[in-house]
């Protein structure tokens, strides 16, 4: 009779679920103050120049940007030759402030991939103090597409251009 | 009612005493029935809150991007949609604030940026030489670790990753320099964190 009844009041027993949800609302309170991925991040690979062996075609095609203080040069070559050479000045922003002109440098990406064989390399020549969030900006517009269509200029190299 | 109140025989007594036997058990039926009532009743929040934990563990798992040296730092928006891969983490915060700006390696600040430090090797690099010394020595020290660790571990690999995590201010002679003195300790696959621009 004993037993069974200390079977029943243990039976009838609730667990102490307190001290289990103290540590449940802290550790979620904790990761919620210092998880930062909601923000979610996004990467952007990139290169930078590498010595070459000097074995590079004469009627190689390249394309360069120049990102200078106040415009972006859209440059394409075969060799010495240059076939496409498009400036594009700064443009007020929606601030009153200069900004790069990302829509007319996707512009030219778009229409010189379509006219030439170009791969997806592009070199950034960026002048010393141009900021990093332009840098950002600047892979972001030649390496824009449309979905369903083919990668723009997805493996950029990063170079330095003093004086400019 | 005078009866009812006051039994007179001993049927009536009994009856009496039978009647407020039952009155007093269903009352401490009902007592019972509104303390089990007004507790609350926990096992939805335990879901809940047990739901919000996996999906919060899982998210810091897959994260592979966390900021933690002091200083300020903004990081810029971009359109790309690639997921950041596990990497050693160069970071550099913002050079504009009240104190100086660090170049941190993982966790460690390495090098504290100052104007003079800045100038001395905008100058360096403008002549070609682009090795920041103090970053060099530590991250040639993670690839050491790295590569001790993958010579015990199997799933440990030396891939050369780097990302970088500046500040949208940071010159680009400074990333230039960064990504060249990475190169130097063989971290040569680069990714440049940005902040995902929403659609």
């Amino acid at each position: 009779m004993g037993r069974r009844k200390q079977h029943n009041d243990e039976m009838g027993q609730e667990l102490n679920l307190v001290p289990y949800m103290d540590i449940m609302v802290n550790l979620v309170l904790f990761m919620l103050v210092n998880i930062i991925s909601f923000l979610s991040f996004t990467i952007l690979n990139t290169s930078i120049p590498t010595l070459s062996d000097g074995t590079s075609k004469d009627d190689q095609l390249a394309v360069r940007v120049d990102v200078e203080s106040s415009s972006y040069k859209f440059v394409v070559t075969q060799g010495d030759k240059v076939i496409v050479n498009a400036v594009l000045p700064k443009i007020a922003g929606p601030d009153g402030e200069k900004i790069y002109d990302t829509e007319k440098l996707l512009q030219l990406a778009e229409s010189a991939k379509e006219k030439y064989p170009l791969g997806g390399q592009i070199l950034l020549n960026m002048s010393a103090n141009v900021k990093y969030e332009d840098l950002v900006s600047t892979m972001d517009a030649v390496a824009e597409t449309q979905p369903g269509l083919a990668d723009l200029f997805i493996e950029p190299t990063l170079n330095i251009l003093w004086g400019s | 009612m005078s009866q009812q109140s006051h039994p007179n025989s001993s049927s009536e007594l009994e009856q009496y005493v039978a009647r407020k036997k039952r009155k007093e058990k269903r009352a401490k039926r009902k007592r019972s029935n509104d303390v089990v009532a007004k507790e609350i009743n926990l096992v939805a929040m335990m879901d809940v809150l047990t739901i919000l934990l996996i999906f919060l563990l899982k998210s810091y798992s897959v994260s592979a991007l966390s900021i933690p040296v002091g200083g300020t730092i903004s990081i810029p928006l971009s359109k790309q949609t690639i997921n950041p891969k596990e990497a050693v983490k160069l970071t550099i915060t913002s050079i504009k604030g009240s104190t100086p700006g660090v170049i941190a390696v993982d966790e460690e600040a390495i090098v504290e940026l100052t104007p003079e430090f800045l100038a001395q090797y905008q100058t360096r690099l403008q002549k070609g030489d682009y090795t920041i010394k103090e970053v060099k020595l530590a991250l040639e020290k993670k690839k050491r670790l790295i590569k001790a660790m993958a010579s015990i571990v199997d799933d440990v690999v030396f891939d050369g990753k780097i990302m970088v995590i500046a500040d949208k201010e940071t010159p680009s002679w400074l990333i230039l320099s960064v990504l060249g003195t990475s190169a130097e300790a063989e971290f040569t696959q680069y990714q440049l964190a940005a902040v995902r621009k929403s659609q």
